[in-house]
């Protein structure tokens, strides 16, 4: 079976989750038999392309997996915002008429989302995985310029007035208007979190499948570390270090206890500014420590130094890869208590819960585990291993099954 | 009447699985557990997987053995392989989905079944089904959702969730207490003579056996097989390559008679050993790295066929040419000097009947050719008269005069300018090509490379062959590979000799006449054939044959991710031992069927005899007879090229 996986920009420039998600899984689903291919887009890629269809094209391999990476030429068309390319869609045709995919599985439909239409057309079965809010929320995140959560589009009218002034109100309603349809359009929708699903089954009254994010274990040892009474509680951030990530949630709850525990931050420099402010307003804590960035190599020593990982996000996280990794190495976690984080965290079970954007609960819980280590054993007792990848891909072989038994038919009424 | 309910049987009646037997989906299942990384969190899970098929079927024996419930459950048998190998939670529930997972995805509808299904739920007619099953609920409605099959929980009846079954009639009794219905109202069709039978039958249920879904003899030939190969990926790819067979055959689309056993030749004994073949063609080209491949008119016209759709699935860029081309097309043409071999070829194997069949074994001209001979002959020779030993043996001396043989090379040579050009049209006359044919000798590859020989080219040509015999052109040349049998394995076949090569020739049967030369047209070369049609088709129904081919190929191209392990070699023993099982044990349809196709006796499709006959009693007696002394007697008779076949045609019409 042929697969064609769709997502907004790919390896090697681009290895966030969404990247992640798919290399896992393509990675998987090859060893299972299937002939994959990528089609992505060429976000900051300056690699040469060539022209064809009157769009840009290059190609390149990635892990041996042949991936097309496409570039508009078309001026008008936002990559970021729009849907849908016009420009893009006599290639769309040629390419997947070409190339005889049996599936079309949409990672992340951002800058390429017009090929659903023209999968549609060619009767190839197509499945699309929510990995955030972008079709709900151009900004990607739901947070409003000014910091405020949103998941109320209001058929455009709040992205109008919070985010997006200088585009015409018509416009931004119109792509709203598209959304419902465009999920329908898809065979089947995926979210990998219940919460995701959730936001999007209300807004949208569509069905959506659940199947939760895979880890890969081939590298992960499961820590045998036990928190020692003697020595103070070690706590690990690791992640990219951006305002939404919230890592200055926990400069600010330090303020508010002295109890003795060590906070260690992993993550590279993405915003000068936010780093600088985080490193002034803890420049006389003792008890932080920026580690600077990391490789993925290293998140196993990583693991087995810390007793809790902490997700301290100011956002809606839907299926943080930290807090599965974490569970993967059975490391409780400290996060938020919305979204995806109170939906893989049980509070006072495999991990803590704070207020949402509350430093002062959150220096209070943290506070709490620093006088009651012994509870961090229980926590790690608790921690059920988050889902392998072999799993999530099983998940996905299943849906691609009923996806083509759906389409095809079965029963003919003579 | 309208308070009848229509019970279905659900496994092997509504429904079937992908594989050749239900045990087919563990080994599907331990294929797949490879796929997951060993790691410290698989420890456990490592220690049943490389048997995993093997431990699933032995527990699920085990539990049902040692349950005091009536029926046991999917989470009865995963508990007795947790405690053995000690797995974790985890891992036993990745175990359990991923088999609940395979049911749902290794399930396909029974089109008979499902249209009679459909049409009472039309007529408002109360339709349920009941299966003996380990399966939960849940997983058995989702299948037949899956599947098309529109039903609900409160008319699906799974013994495991029931704790009563079908074997021991209660789970009918259950049926009937539900829907308020005495069973001399139910309906029930089943596969299961005890179960689905005599069981409901005993009940007064109105019981029918569907037996469609039980394996043919050809298929039980190769479980056999299956259950002694220690090898898993061997057991997935044959369990799934005559599942196919299986699913095609069940769901054959035919309805007359003919059709419906051509149509079932096709999927159950010709797909799996063809697309085997072409597999295996594809394989040795991309090993050899040979991209141009040249499929031999006209055996090789369905290998094309299949060649083009498994590459236009799996994006593989080869060049597929379909040569056209013969023996009587190229023999002529590949002569630079006229030896014994040639004329002994020629006059004497098999002897022609006249003159006319001898120019057209020459490729030459039939009025031409008697006007040049005349010129050496003082007797008045006659076009179609038939000729003698003694005749012969005159001719013999005229082709060994040098006159004669300078006018047979200048027309060879002439000749030979048409075959050149055709070939360079068709972009092979230098460079590596393979070329593709059922068999037996290999002088197709000996005659083509000799006329680009004498062209003063050179190429490499590599022969791909479904068998071949011990010969002077292959035997002793690398060049020349088969892979049924070969030149050191061939002693294998000779059971199935008379009758074997026809056969195998019957099977790839072309749409088109014999190549008996070529033409130019404007600079363009065509081949010409010595009829439009193939005239041995007769009444044989080769449209619903290669609708079962092409059937077949879409199925199994739909388990492309599994036969991507499919190594054809391994399989050879399977394929050897279904064509066997055919050969020797035809189904009286097929050898009816066979009765309309009319094979050739020599190389020019002088003279047909049927592949299979139905003898007058005393001949049939007298034949067997000799048969049964020495098989090489029937070549004496030539009555029809299949014994086996004609004797069952004959015994059937006597007892008729």
């Amino acid at each position: 079976m042929r697969i064609l996986f769709v997502v907004h920009q790919f390896f090697p420039q681009w290895y966030t989750g969404t990247e992640r998600f798919v290399l896992n899984n393509i990675r998987q689903l090859r060893k299972m038999g299937y002939n994959i291919e990528v089609l992505t887009y060429g976000h900051l890629d300056n690699h040469p392309f060539f022209e064809q269809d009157g769009i840009l094209v290059r190609n390149y391999y990635y892990d041996n997996f042949k991936i097309t990476c496409i570039k508009s030429l078309n001026k008008k068309f936002s990559s970021d915002f729009d849907i849908n390319d016009e420009s893009s869609q006599t290639f769309f045709d040629n390419y997947l008429r070409n190339n005889k995919f049996d599936i079309i599985h949409i990672a992340h439909p951002m800058r390429l989302g017009g090929i659903l239409y023209i999968a549609k057309s060619l009767k190839i079965p197509t499945i699309i995985t929510l990995t955030d809010f972008w079709l709900l929320c151009p900004g990607v995140q739901g947070i409003r310029k000014n910091g405020t959560l949103c998941l109320n589009p209001d058929g455009g009218k709040n992205c109008s007035s919070y985010c997006y002034p200088t585009i015409s109100y018509e416009k931004i309603a119109n792509r709203y208007s598209k959304i419902k349809n465009y999920l329908e359009i898809a065979d089947i929708v995926v979210s990998p979190s219940y919460f995701l699903a959730n936001v999007f089954q209300e807004k949208f009254d569509i069905d959506i499948k659940v199947i939760y994010h895979g880890i890969d274990y081939s590298s992960i040892t499961p820590t045998n570390r036990l928190y020692n009474c003697d020595k103070s509680l070690k706590i690990a951030y690791i992640g990219t270090i951006l305002p939404h990530k919230g890592v200055h949630l926990i400069v600010q709850a330090l303020k508010h206890f002295n109890d003795n525990l060590k906070i260690y931050i992993f993550g590279g420099i993405y915003d000068e500014i936010y780093i600088e402010k985080l490193l002034s307003d803890s420049k006389n804590e003792k008890r932080i420590f920026f580690m600077g960035g990391y490789e993925d190599s290293e998140i196993t020593q990583i693991m087995n130094s810390v007793d809790m990982t902490i997700c301290p996000s100011i956002w809606w996280e839907n299926s943080p890869i930290t807090i599965l990794t974490s569970f993967a190495y059975q490391v409780p976690v400290i996060g938020n208590n919305i979204g995806g984080c109170q939906e893989f965290i049980k509070n006072g079970i495999n991990g803590i819960h704070f207020n949402f954007n509350d430093p002062k609960d959150l220096a209070s819980q943290l506070s709490f585990l620093s006088k009651n280590p012994e509870f961090v054993r229980t926590l790690k007792a608790n921690v059920q291993f988050s889902k392998r990848v072999e799993e999530e891909a099983f998940d996905y072989e299943h849906v691609y099954q009923t996806c083509i038994h759906n389409v095809r038919g079965v029963v003919i009424v003579e | 009447m309208s308070n009848k309910i229509f019970s279905f049987d659900i496994f092997d009646t509504a429904i079937m699985r992908k594989t050749l037997n239900p045990t087919g989906i563990f080994y599907v299942m331990e294929y797949r557990l490879k796929s997951v990384v060993h790691d410290k969190f698989t420890k456990n899970l490592t220690n049943c997987m490389d048997d995993f098929a093997k431990i699933r079927i032995a527990s699920e024996t085990l539990v049902r053995k040692e349950s005091n419930k009536n029926e046991i459950t999917i989470y009865d048998i995963y508990e007795v392989i947790k405690s053995k190998y000690s797995l974790s939670n985890e891992e036993v529930n990745l175990l359990i989905k991923l088999e609940t997972s395979f049911e749902i995805d290794m399930c396909v509808g029974v089109t008979r079944i499902s249209n009679i299904i459909k049409k009472l739920q039309i007529s408002d007619k109360k339709v349920v089904f009941i299966s003996d099953m380990y399966l939960p609920q849940s997983i058995v409605l989702e299948i037949l959702n899956t599947l098309g099959i529109n039903i609900n929980e409160n008319y699906v009846y799974v013994s495991s969730h029931e704790n009563q079954t079908k074997h021991d009639g209660k789970l009918f009794i259950v049926v009937s207490e539900k829907h308020q219905c005495s069973l001399n109202n139910i309906v029930h069709i089943g596969d299961n003579i005890h179960s689905d039978y005599i069981i409901p039958s005993s009940l007064s249920i109105d019981s029918y056996l569907f037996t469609e879904c039980i394996n043919n003899r050809y298929e039980e030939q190769i479980t056999n097989l299956i259950l002694n190969e220690s090898n898993n990926d061997i057991k997935v790819c044959m369990e799934l390559l005559l599942g196919t067979s299986k699913i095609c055959r069940v769901n054959n689309p035919k309805n007359n008679k003919i059709s419906c056993s051509a149509y079932e030749i096709a999927v159950n004994i010709a797909a799996p050993i063809f697309v085997s073949f072409v597999e295996w063609v594809l394989q040795q080209a991309q090993k050899k790295r040979i991209q141009k491949i040249c499929f031999l008119a006209r055996d090789g016209q369905i290998f094309y066929e299949i060649a083009k759709k498994i590459a236009r699935r799996r994006m593989l860029h080869f060049k597929f040419i379909y040569l056209y081309g013969s023996r009587v097309a190229w023999l002529l043409p590949a002569l630079d000097t006229i030896d014994e071999d040639y004329i002994e070829r020629i006059l004497y194997a098999p002897e022609p009947e006249n003159i006319d069949n001898l120019a057209n074994r020459l490729g030459i001209n039939s009025v031409t050719f008697i006007n040049e001979l005349q010129k050496f002959s003082s007797e008045k020779l006659e076009l179609h008269s038939k000729i003698n030993r003694e005749q012969l043996d005159k001719i013999k001396k005229i082709f060994y005069t040098s006159e004669f043989q300078y006018y047979l090379l200048k027309i060879a040579e002439e000749k030979r300018e048409l075959v050149l050009k055709y070939l360079q049209q068709c972009e092979i006359v230098e460079g590596s090509f393979c070329i593709v044919d059922l068999g037996w000798n290999g002088s197709s590859q000996y005659n083509l490379k000799k006329i680009i020989t004498i062209a003063g080219k050179t190429c490499n040509i590599e022969g791909l062959y479904l068998g071949l015999f011990t010969n002077k052109y292959s035997s002793t040349d690398n060049r020349y590979k088969s892979y049924l049998f070969g030149p050191a394995t061939v002693k294998s076949t000779n059971s199935l000799i008379p009758g074997m090569q026809e056969i195998y020739e019957t099977l790839a049967a072309a749409d088109h006449g014999l190549t008996i030369g070529y033409e130019s047209d404007n600079g363009t070369i065509s081949p010409i054939f010595n009829n439009s049609t193939n005239l041995a088709l007769k009444g044989y129904d080769l449209q619903s044959f290669r609708q079962g081919i092409f059937d077949y190929l879409d199925v199994y191209l739909e388990h492309d991710n599994f036969f991507k392990i499919y190594d054809p070699e391994q399989s050879v023993q399977y394929l050897l031992q279904l064509f066997e099982a055919f050969k020797l044990d035809p189904k009286k349809e097929y050898a009816e069927l066979c009765s309309h196709y009319y094979h050739s006796v020599d190389m020019v499709e002088h003279k047909f005899i049927p592949l299979s006959i139905a003898l007058p009693e005393a001949k049939y007696h007298k034949i067997v007879h000799e048969y049964g002394k020495d098989k090489m007697s029937w070549y004496r008779y030539k009555e029809a090229h299949w014994p086996e076949a004609s004797f069952l045609l004959s015994k059937c019409m006597q007892t008729n």
